[in-house]
């Protein structure tokens, strides 16, 4: 049920991210076609003007697909689940955790997609915009942008107590974790909403500013024992080996346990307080 | 299906919305198998809230619900068939992506029925749920719930706001599609659009069930119909 769940998920949440992710592609296109031909090179008042808004239109396109794909975990989750059309999800003949779990993921999948593909646009802007400012070449930008990053491979090798890869390794779990923690946040204060007798909208965002707090404070006071390892934070020659694995360890233990939390949140309030208008 | 326990059965159910305000009240209740029961009682009576703990989207505030002796949960949400009183179907849907979701998720939903149905009121698979009218959402949903082979159908207010051409149309498609193993329990207040069609009726108030009888010891016992011996019993 979970696979049909997702699918349905992935069909009903893309349309918004999808457009959003096309108009990003759009302006991509325009401002790195822009970059390759001699358009810049004109100097007329149509053209600055262009230029301007092109640039402007580019920052708005990375926003706002950032922003469309947490709007629509938030808004998919509440109105999927708490609005009428709650009265078709919940009564499927389907476990809670399934309902919860097809969001999560897909919200998710959504988020890395976005990430990626910012990422890639963001890197094709930087090395056409590179190459055209300082008139090197794309294959001169690629060599030069491995060298430096080989470079600081090397110099983190020297730095760190630890295998770089299991730093990177760390890194990524931590990202992960972090993805979903994100989700999760926004889920549960939702749900913490649906406990309100009446503005359950007001009640959520209520939710969200109380846990946000509840939940710094958790961090702050599970963060006293890494406190030996953030004040060394910067001085990467006196943390030794233990310190290292010590903090990778605690960190991805709140941040998991923060998730498991969160969830649990969600799931208790999704299947043992429902209470649908 | 285990035929040696009540269909649904209720005990002490008890729903108190914001700490205060009593919407069912310890109601202890036995819905048979292959009966047409008829949930009857006036605005306010109950209804709604004690269908939809049923149907698992109230959490009880106490008392318990069994459904083939277990409480609701995915096994429970695969025999019964819901018609709420509200549209839930999602607007950016087409009709044929919504009859795919349900045969999808339900194994008792026929694909074939549900059209048959669709082309008996003309409406095109390939429309918009958000272009059509609210009468004809309800129809769908209608056909919807309608479509399966379930144990139980609940249908609450199913002919509430609709002309009578589209009540005698709803009240066929019940008659005419119900499997007579299963049991409907049809919530209104519209009694006597209804009558002939009950095999039982329950007589709700203040969130508890005052009566439980067949229909037509009802007529006998009161030497008038279910109608108008509700209007006596509920006169304001």
């Amino acid at each position: 049920m979970l696979k049909k769940l997702f699918r349905q998920e992935w069909k009903s949440f893309s349309f918004a991210p999808m457009i959003a992710m096309i108009v990003l592609a759009v302006v991509t296109l325009i401002l790195m076609s822009s970059f390759m031909t001699s358009f810049w090179e004109q100097d007329n008042i149509f053209v600055n003007l262009f230029a301007s808004l092109t640039f402007l239109a580019y920052a708005f396109a990375l926003a706002a697909l950032s922003f469309c794909v947490t709007l629509c975990t938030a808004i998919r989750f509440y109105k999927n689940f708490f609005t009428d059309e709650g009265y078709l999800m919940f009564t499927l003949p389907v476990k809670t955790s399934d309902l919860l779990l097809s969001k999560i993921f897909v919200a998710a999948l959504w988020k890395l997609v976005s990430v990626a593909a910012i990422t890639i646009s963001v890197l094709v802007i930087a090395t056409v915009g590179f190459s055209y400012l300082s008139d090197t070449s794309v294959i001169r930008f690629f060599e030069e942008f491995f060298d430096l990053f080989a470079l600081a491979i090397e110099e983190m090798r020297d730095a760190l107590a630890i295998p770089v890869s299991m730093f990177f390794l760390w890194l990524i779990l931590l990202g992960i974790c972090s993805l979903f923690y994100n989700i999760l946040f926004i889920y549960a204060c939702i749900c913490l909403g649906q406990l309100w007798n009446k503005h359950k909208i007001g009640g959520a965002i209520v939710a969200y500013f109380g846990l946000r707090f509840v939940l710094r404070m958790f961090r702050q006071i599970l963060s006293i024992p890494l406190s030996n390892f953030y004040s060394s934070y910067y001085d990467f020659d006196n943390i030794s080996t233990g310190t290292w694995l010590f903090g990778m360890f605690i960190s991805l233990l709140i941040m998991g346990g923060l998730c498991v939390g969160l969830y649990w949140i969600c799931s208790y309030i999704m299947s043992r307080k429902l209470n649908l208008d | 299906m285990d035929l040696s326990k009540p269909l649904v059965e209720l005990q002490g159910l008890t729903k108190i919305y914001n700490g205060s305000k009593l919407a069912v009240n310890r109601m202890n209740l036995i819905i048979p198998r292959g009966r047409i029961i008829g949930l009857l009682g006036p605005n306010g009576s109950g209804k709604t809230t004690m269908i939809k703990m049923i149907n698992g989207l109230l959490t009880p505030t106490s008392g318990n619900i069994l459904i083939n002796g277990m409480p609701p949960g995915p096994a429970s949400k695969a025999v019964i068939s819901y018609l709420p009183e509200r549209t839930y179907l999602p607007a950016g849907m087409k009709v044929k992506d919504i009859i795919s979701f349900f045969a999808q998720f339900y194994q008792d939903f026929s694909i074939e029925r549900a059209y048959n149905m669709l082309q008996m009121l003309a409406i095109p698979p390939a429309a918009q749920l958000k272009t059509l009218s609210k009468g004809t959402k309800e129809k769908i949903q209608l056909i919807l719930v309608m479509s399966r082979q379930a144990e139980l159908y609940i249908l609450d207010e199913p002919i509430a706001g609709v002309d009578p051409a589209a009540r005698d149309y709803i009240l066929h498609t019940i008659m005419t599609n119900y499997n007579p193993q299963s049991s409907i329990l049809l919530s209104t207040h519209l009694i006597s659009d209804i009558e002939q069609i009950l095999d039982e009726v329950i007589f709700i108030r203040y969130g508890q069930a005052i009566m439980h009888a067949p229909a037509e010891a009802v007529r006998r016992a009161h030497g008038k119909s279910v109608d108008a011996y509700f209007r006596e019993v509920f006169a304001c």
